[in-house]
């Protein structure tokens, strides 16, 4: 089959939701809990996002599915941490808590410890982060995703970089 | 930054257990099939409030309406008596030809106005066109008659009363009358009267 037949062909093919869910649920549970610190906000965050794509139908593209659906999670994180902001403010930010698996219990220590940084930046940061590294979005898909300009997106990532090294080198001081 | 680079890897490790699973996937099931009965459940409670908040808007409306006075006349206050034989509530009394006749004859008239402009502001000018009317008035059988042209006569004490006229017609929105003199004699007063 030649390359124009294969993606025309794409481009007129649908993912179920089922394809969706198992494609891609667990990066947005799992973006959702690194963004919120908490587990049960982070499983509603992915069911609403879910809900809303079995609900009102987006006619999404083949291939732009994800970026939708961390658009949709993200906003709703967003929503959901500006709601408990005075809580967090009065009672701390809930720490990091891992869920590893049984054999590798014993090296991750250094994963935690990025884990927690990531956990610690300010959400706008957060954000870029965990989509440029963590899901490998492109700066120009970020734009989209955020509604912000690419330049933002570069400024946050640079930025959120550098509070990171300031991190890493606190961490690593004995 | 070696380190975020390898975040998807990192990740991996600290979160195995944060899965998206069957679980989660049935309460997605679960909550997109209950999505139809809450919205009609939001209509249901929405219909009620929606409902009684008309009621209580039409009840303001129509309170409003009984306090308003039915005529007031105090010295420079405008008053408009609209054409029409039903007394109501109305911000405007309605009267019929006859009550508007007996309302001029109680009055000074200071100044006479029609929709197209001519304004007859002289004082005995005035008395001389509705004795005029009061006098070769009569009524005729009802007749379709345009909304547009209406006759406004001002009395000095700030009071006024509109009536729509058709020459030779006028009518108090029941009954029409007809008074050529009366029109006659406004076009023949001289210009600038």
């Amino acid at each position: 089959m030649s390359q124009i037949a294969l993606n025309h062909e794409q481009e007129t093919e649908k993912r179920s939701f089922d394809e969706l869910y198992e494609l891609f649920a667990t990066d947005v549970l799992r973006v959702s809990y690194y963004y919120l610190g908490n587990r049960e906000q982070a499983e509603d965050v992915t069911q609403d996002v879910f809900v809303r794509l079995l609900i009102n139908k987006p006619d999404l593209e083949y291939g732009k599915e994800k970026a939708w659906l961390f658009k949709v999670a993200l906003n709703r994180c967003r929503d959901l941490w500006r709601s408990a902001w005075i809580k967090k403010t009065i009672l701390g930010h809930p720490g990091f808590e891992s869920f590893p698996a049984p054999d590798e219990l014993n090296r991750m220590t250094e994963d935690i410890d990025l884990a927690n940084s990531i956990n610690r930046l300010r959400p706008e940061f957060k954000e870029v982060v965990l989509l440029f590294y963590y899901q490998g979005f492109s700066v120009s898909e970020i734009s989209a995703i955020l509604d912000i300009a690419e330049g933002t997106v570069s400024s946050r990532l640079s930025r959120a970089r550098e509070k990171l090294q300031k991190d890493f080198k606190g961490d690593e001081k004995p | 930054m070696n380190k975020l680079e390898r975040l998807p890897e990192y990740t991996d490790s600290i979160l195995h257990g944060l899965t998206a699973d069957q679980a989660l996937k049935h309460r997605i099931l679960k909550e997109a099939a209950e999505q139809p009965k809450k919205k009609n459940i939001l209509l249901f409670h929405a219909v009620p409030i929606l409902c009684s908040m008309i009621a209580v808007l039409l009840f303001a409306v129509v309170l409003l309406n009984e306090l308003k006075p039915v005529s007031g006349s105090d010295q420079g206050e405008m008053t408009v008596f609209a054409a029409g034989s039903n007394q109501t509530a109305s911000p405007e009394t309605v009267y019929s030809f006859e009550e508007i006749i007996k309302e001029i004859d109680s009055k000074t008239i200071s100044r006479i106005e029609f929709v197209n402009g001519t304004v007859i502001s002289e004082p005995e000018t005035c008395a001389v066109l509705f004795s005029i009317l009061k006098d070769k008035a009569l009524p005729v059988d009802n007749q379709d008659l345009p909304e547009s042209a209406v006759m406004t006569i001002a009395f000095s004490d700030g009071s006024s009363i509109q009536l729509e006229s058709y020459p030779p017609l006028l009518t108090d929105g029941k009954k029409v009358w007809t008074c050529q003199a009366f029109f006659d004699a406004i076009n023949d007063l001289p210009a600038g009267n």
